[in-house]
């Protein structure tokens, strides 16, 4: 309906108007002349009213809505203008968040991507006994099966006077909603507070700590891989300072970074083969117990390029309750303590002679029990007459005497260098944390006293980590060269793609190569006839050097008791490629007609570990003792 | 013969007879075209309005759109944190259960052995001969096929 009086009216208002004035001005008598004709009613004041309503109506209705219009401009001017800067910084503080920055552990597997290292979201429950809405024994009574406690010691620790008590630091991820949620009698538990972090996790526990390490409690590399290479381990989640959230604490796509969703897949692969591991940590543990040994250790490691596929230290610890255990227990004995090698040295000290044409390998010397060198006398470990033996047999039976000759045949000084070429007293090149530096003594002392070098034929006087010798005798297996011992494969991404790879040094050739299988040939025969015969494998050629040697005393000199035996191997000799190192540190117990060597204790142990070796690596016999006739299958050719 | 008596006749009443209502009715035209700033302004308001309702419905679409890729964001990263989680689950229940495994594998009740290579069998891999193709033979033809079914 329109507001405006229509034209109709208009017209009738007029016509009404001009039919009163013509009346008013006409006389009388034309009035009874005129002809009838209808007439309109005049218009009524009553109308007249009514035509003057829809004004104020339209007045009254502009007034109603300006006035709403100026109230609403006057309210907006004083929330956008007035008290704009107040209400701005109260909603942003409201609708923003902020993701502070964090560290995440990238995990750590072995060479077939089992798990060794990761990292998993626990949660810190803290109590606070002020704010609970219950009796601190009903809460008790129901948090206790939770956490593997007892009520009673729940309740002590609730009446610690203390506002936040700490309960436990592990609350696995899938206890969360458990405990969050803890209602009793239809209350929910208020005071119980879980703070979320993330927590290193070790699967195997003590399996591998000493390659792997531990994270202290401030998430640092403390030991292991997790030291040495903390760099590539360590990815920094970038923090995002505002981050717009919705009325159901929801982040706001629009205000995230581009990279929000981005995830880091990598993951740092060592060279280490889990299976084997586990299989040299139950031989090293089993032969540990039966000889009674304080410890032992055993590295397995690939020849061609120092990977390392397996290095057991007995006893260990575990990483996840790292302070729980000693101290002295976090040091990977295997790389960080020095030993004096014994006989396991002999092999490379025939090299160094035969590289410098000192010897020939057909030669024959002649073996007196003992053998006088500087007003000292030394004597063969186990006195047998033998009457010669060549150099081969010197190995086999691990002749001082024999050692002893063949090292007077070299200058001191060169036999020094040779020694220092080989890199003793100096420090090894690896990727593993704390390796300690091999000792030596001075050129000085070498040369002068007789007796020096003597005693370093047979792998006395000077001490290195069994790593080390590791490294020396995967020389002989790979045609003379010094490898890098190491365990990091790389850093690679889900799909395969390294991200990163360690870049080691050139390989430094000492020997050559016919000098190294001149000497395995040579260790070979110590397998087949000598000391090693018990590591003895139908169908595979294994070379090996048991030792036993004595432990320098505390107070100077050596034990006279304490030894530390040891056996070295080297297989497959027809393509030699993986080195076998076991070392038992002072065995106690033998069986009854034996002696404490290298040959009963720490033979058996490279045996266990050589059966799983060959099983894992899948190497093929050199000569098949068990060969299946096609023909039982079937299949003619 | 007798003349008709003659009236007197007004000289308003000589002229030509003028209808009653004249003075009182005037014609309007119906046909009389508007002004053409008023025709401008109407075509202005048509447009205006369906530029309107035009630009109503595209502020629906999009707000429609913004509300629902949002959702769908929130949705998907929840989701996102979900996998995360399981991941990292799956990751330990995994490593724990065959670290368990191992570790039972060891204990000597359950009659388990590590393998040896006594026991392990060494095939030589068989002679590279280039074998000649056989010959098709009519049993290597399709069968042929029949119009019945067989039942087994």
């Amino acid at each position: 309906m329109s507001i405006f009086p229509s034209s109709d009216a208009r017209r009738q208002r007029r016509t009404a108007k001009n039919r009163d004035r013509s009346q008013a001005n006409r006389p009388q008598h034309r009035q009874r002349l005129k002809q009838p004709r209808t007439v309109e009613k005049p218009v009524s004041n009553q109308q007249q009213k009514s035509n003057r309503l829809p004004l104020l109506r339209l007045l009254l209705v502009w007034s109603v809505l300006m006035g709403t219009c100026v109230a609403m401009g006057i309210k907006l001017y004083r929330l956008q203008v007035i008290h704009a800067p107040k209400l701005f910084a109260q909603a942003r503080k409201q609708q923003l968040t902020s993701i502070p920055g964090f560290v995440i552990r990238r995990p750590v597997v072995d060479c077939n991507q089992n798990v060794l290292a990761m990292d998993r979201l626990v949660y810190h429950l803290y109590a606070r006994p002020g704010q609970f809405n219950l009796s601190k024994e009903k809460i008790a009574a129901r948090l206790a099966p939770l956490l593997q406690s007892s009520p009673t010691q729940l309740v002590k620790r609730f009446n610690q006077p203390s506002n936040s008590i700490r309960l436990t630091s592990v609350v696995p991820e899938e206890m969360f909603p458990q405990i969050d949620s803890l209602t009793i009698d239809g209350k929910k538990v208020r005071g119980l507070e879980l703070v979320p972090q993330f927590s290193r996790f070790y699967p195997q526990h003590t399996l591998l700590a000493d390659i792997v390490g531990y994270v202290n409690t401030d998430r640092e590399g403390k030991a292991g891989v997790e030291a040495s290479h903390n760099q590539q381990l360590e990815s920094l989640v970038k923090p995002i300072p505002s981050l717009s959230r919705d009325g159901n604490n929801e982040i706001m796509s629009y205000s995230v970074p581009d990279n929000f969703a981005e995830v880091d897949d990598t993951r740092l692969e060592l060279t280490v083969d889990l299976r084997l591991q586990r299989a040299a940590q139950a031989a090293l543990s089993k032969q540990l117990k039966a000889v009674q040994a304080k410890r032992g250790s055993v590295i397995v490691m690939d020849a061609r390029d120092g990977s390392i596929l397996a290095m057991v230290d007995e006893p260990s610890y575990d990483p996840n309750e790292f302070y729980k255990y000693d101290f002295e227990l976090f040091r990977n004995w295997a790389i960080s303590d020095l030993y004096e090698p014994g006989s396991t040295f002999k092999p490379l000290n025939v090299a160094i002679a035969l590289e410098l044409k000192a010897i020939h390998p057909n030669e024959i010397f002649p073996d007196p029990d003992t053998i006088k060198i500087g007003g000292r006398i030394i004597k063969n470990a186990d006195p047998e007459p033998y009457k010669e033996l060549s150099v081969a047999g010197i190995l086999q039976h691990s002749s001082n005497v024999g050692m002893v000759q063949i090292a007077q045949r070299i200058s001191p000084a060169t036999y020094y260098d040779w020694l220092k070429k080989l890199g003793l007293g100096q420090s090894l090149a690896t990727d593993l944390a704390a390796v300690a530096p091999s000792q030596i003594k001075s050129k000085k002392q070498f040369v002068t006293y007789p007796i020096e070098p003597a005693t370093a034929s047979f792998g006395q006087g000077f001490a290195l980590t069994p790593i080390k010798l590791v490294q020396l005798h995967a020389a002989l297996a790979n045609g003379g060269k010094l490898v890098t011992p190491h365990v990091v494969r790389g850093r690679f991404d889900s799909n395969g793609h390294p991200q990163w790879q360690p870049t080691l040094p050139t390989p430094q050739q000492v020997f050559s190569p016919s000098v190294a299988k001149t000497v395995l040939e040579m260790m070979e025969t110590v397998v087949t006839q000598g000391s090693g015969k018990s590591v003895r494998i139908p169908g595979y050629r294994i070379a090996g050097k048991t030792g036993t040697a004595q432990k320098a005393s505390a107070r100077g000199g050596y034990d006279s008791t304490a030894k530390i035996t040891s056996f070295v191997s080297i297989l497959p000799v027809d393509a030699p490629r993986y080195v076998i190192l076991a070392v038992i540190d002072e065995p106690t117990k033998v069986p009854k007609g034996q002696l404490i060597r290298g040959s009963t204790t720490a033979v058996p142990v490279v045996k266990s570990v050589i059966d799983a070796l060959i099983s894992t690596e899948r190497i093929p016999p050199n000569q098949p003792t068990q060969r299946i006739q096609n023909s039982e299958f079937g299949i003619r050719n | 013969m007798a003349k008709a008596p003659k009236t007197r006749v007004s000289n308003r009443q000589r002229q030509k007879p003028v209808p009653a209502n004249a003075k009182s009715v005037r014609s309007l035209s119906s046909s009389r075209s508007a002004p053409v700033w008023l025709t401008n302004l109407r075509h202005l308001q048509n447009r205006c309005a369906a530029v309107t309702a035009l630009l109503v419905t595209a502020l629906l679409v999009a707000y429609g759109w913004s509300a629902y890729s949002q959702s769908s964001w929130q949705e998907a990263h929840s989701q996102l944190e979900d996998l995360k989680k399981q991941e990292r689950q799956l990751m330990q229940k995994n490593e724990v259960l065959k670290n368990d495994l191992a570790t039972q594998a060891q204990q000597p009740e359950t009659g388990l052995v590590y393998p040896s290579p006594a026991e392990a069998i060494a095939l030589e891999p068989a002679s590279q001969t280039t074998r000649a193709p056989k010959p098709v033979s009519p049993a290597t033809q399709p069968p042929r096929l029949t119009s019945l079914p067989l039942g087994y």
